[in-house]
């Protein structure tokens, strides 16, 4: 287990301000926000490159706050990788066991066995400069697991990689992790990345926490609005809750009304995800609730097709490409929204947000 | 498909940038020309005859001043480095108070002009400055000023400033995330230092002191001031090349420049292939 409490630490323009945190034994907890938010000092923090300005890192029941990075055994994968150019791939991943002194036949054992489990067992004689992006983040990766460590750290581990290789990489960080079972802290800026590979997801701003929670939560439970705008729950809009039957029912500002599953009432902010959006070219039948609006623009995004619907107010919908009826849906086309009641997130307005 | 496809349209403006070209590498190889025909002066200059006279007859033969320059030149580079190795590191590493004031002192034995420091060396160690001189003769039973001595504290003291800008330089191509990840993999400081930064730096390490020690050889101000012109004794390359053409021997200083020019292309071409070859292991 690891746990931050309060940690602060302003570094020129970067900063991190009282960030608890508690990471469970075995958990794979991912950092994610923007650039510059302050992701790479929390990381920096526990690896022992910076000292914070206030607050404590606890590991297990230890307090390292105060160790150098030599003494905290931790694994760190910087986002650039830092592989030591002058060494083979072999002698990069056995490197930390080689400062430890450990016999030569168990650093050649232990370099053995992770480089199958990555996949790299091919590439242990090759120079450091040959490797492809992909190939990098294996033999840091390697590196850093060959000392085990009690924290796993990976700093925007995939943000060098191109995008398919990331996806491979994203499956391949969940099977090690599931493999050896090593607590990982993970900060990015890609949501979808943070999706494939967390148990659990801070979301940070400006160096500030702002929600953590499973990515259930994150996804479809965002706290504020900035989390919603992250996660790209696009339909963000204010309005006024009252209690209905199953839940609570919310009058927009264009004065029509969606319904929701969640019993907060009073002056709240609606979240929607674009995915929950139905949209059907013929009003439906039977009672269902519905929001008639006119097709604005759409955008083809291959597998998937994103539309703009004004309807009181403009909605975002992204259809998937099979139900996409493209003749009757165009430009000007009249539209029938079908919102689920279960769909539809509420929390509380914020007037410093609004 | 065998359509004829138009002429392709002639360009005034493809002309208008061979012109323009063309002027700016005219200015580039006047330069170029004017360096040239320097060196094609003293290479034409001397005879032959010269050149064997030059080493072997004659009252300063040349090979005193080649011995004495090579040695007292390896002397202030090895100064320079073991003084330069740990300062250009904390320079590039740390961030230290009064940085700034620090960074121009350093620069300072490099930009202002090189008789200035024999003079001020002069000043300190005399006697109506600091004494230096008289109290290293009464305890230790030599003496620097005027002296051989002298030469390598005159070389070093701009060598050292100008190795640690190189030095310093070195490192500061070095990632410091390598020394980072050193570090969490159990690395202690002077480790990192030892297994991470200096070999990745060593390239740029040995084209700096390559530089360093070519810089030393080519002082002449300093010693001038501080350690005299005295034949066959403080009589380095450049000091003997300027004694012999103040007694007319013009020939003779020629071959002196040559050799001079001989090693400053020899470092120059060593120190670009150092700086752009990359890894040697």
């Amino acid at each position: 287990m690891i746990r931050t409490v309060g940690l602060t630490k302003r570094l020129g323009e970067f900063q991190l301000l009282d960030a608890t945190v508690t990471i469970e034994e075995g958990e794979y907890f991912v950092l994610l926000g923007p650039t510059g938010a302050g992701k790479t000092i929390f990381i920096e923090c526990i690896a022992g490159i910076y000292e914070p300005d206030q607050g404590a890192i606890l590991i297990g029941e230890e307090n390292v706050t105060r160790l150098r990075p030599e003494e905290r055994q931790l694994g760190y994968v910087p986002q650039d990788y830092a592989l030591f150019p002058h060494l083979s791939v072999e002698r990069n991943i056995g490197f930390g066991l080689q400062i430890r002194r450990e016999n030569p036949a168990e650093i050649a054992r232990r370099t053995r066995e992770l480089s199958d489990l990555l996949g790299i067992t091919h590439l242990l004689q090759r120079p450091i400069r040959t490797l492809s992006g992909g190939e990098r983040q294996r033999v840091a990766l390697a590196r850093a697991l060959a000392i085990r460590p009690r924290v796993l750290l990976l700093d925007e581990p995939l943000s060098a990689v191109d995008e398919q290789t990331r996806e491979t990489l994203c499956a391949e960080l969940r099977r090690i992790h599931e493999e050896l079972k090593t607590t990982t802290v993970h900060v990015s800026h890609n949501f979808e990345e943070t999706l494939a590979v967390a148990d659990r997801i801070g979301v940070i701003r400006d160096g500030v926490i702002q929600q953590i929670g499973t990515p259930d939560d994150i996804f479809r439970r965002p706290a504020n609005r900035f989390v919603a705008h992250f996660v790209r729950a696009e339909n963000i809009v204010a309005g006024e809750a009252t209690p209905a039957a199953e839940g609570v029912e919310v009058r927009l500002p264009g004065g029509e009304t969606v319904r929701s599953t969640e019993r907060l009432t009073g002056p709240v902010t609606v979240v929607v995800r674009p995915e929950d959006v139905e949209v059907l070219a013929q009003p439906p039948t039977g009672a269902n609730h519905c929001l008639r609006g006119v097709v604005r623009e759409t955008l083809d995004r291959g597998a998937t097709v994103k539309v703009w619907i004004e309807a009181g107010l403009p909605w975002v919908a992204l259809v998937l490409r099979p139900q996409w009826q493209s003749g009757s849906l165009s430009r000007g086309a009249e539209a029938w929204l079908r919102i689920p009641p279960e769909a539809v997130h509420l929390f509380p307005a914020d007037e410093a947000e609004a | 498909m065998t359509d004829t496809l138009p002429e392709a349209r002639s360009s005034p403006a493809a002309r208008r940038d061979v012109v323009f070209r063309a002027c700016l590498a005219a200015f580039l190889m006047l330069f170029v020309g004017m360096v040239l025909t320097l060196v094609v002066a003293d290479l034409t200059y001397p005879k032959a005859i010269h050149w064997r006279e030059a080493f072997t007859t004659g009252r300063a033969d040349v090979w005193f001043a080649v011995r004495l320059s090579l040695i007292t030149s390896t002397i202030a580079l090895v100064a320079s480095i073991i003084v330069g190795l740990p300062a250009a590191y904390v320079l590039s590493r740390f961030r230290l108070p009064g940085a700034t004031v620090i960074d121009t002192i350093i620069d300072l034995p490099i930009v202002i002009p090189p008789p200035v420091v024999g003079l001020s060396l002069l000043v300190a160690f005399g006697p109506k400055g600091f004494g230096i001189d008289a109290f290293l003769e009464r305890k230790f039973g030599f003496a620097m000023m005027y002296e051989a001595w002298g030469i390598p504290l005159a070389q070093f003291l701009v060598a050292a400033a100008f190795c640690i800008r190189a030095l310093k330089a070195a490192f500061d191509s070095i990632n410091p995330r390598l020394e980072h990840v050193a570090r969490s993999l159990g690395c202690s400081s002077w480790q990192a230092f030892w297994r991470v930064s200096l070999p990745l730096a060593r390239n740029g390490l040995i084209a700096g002191a390559i530089m360093t020690w070519a810089r030393a050889l080519s002082e002449f101000g300093p010693i001038l001031f501080f350690c005299g012109a005295t034949p066959r004794k403080t009589e380095v390359m450049p000091i003997a090349m300027f004694l012999n053409y103040s007694e007319g021997k013009i020939e003779r200083g020629v071959v002196l420049a040559l050799l001079m020019v001989g090693i400053a292309v020899v470092t120059l071409i060593t120190f670009k292939k150092l700086g752009g070859k990359g890894y040697l292991w």
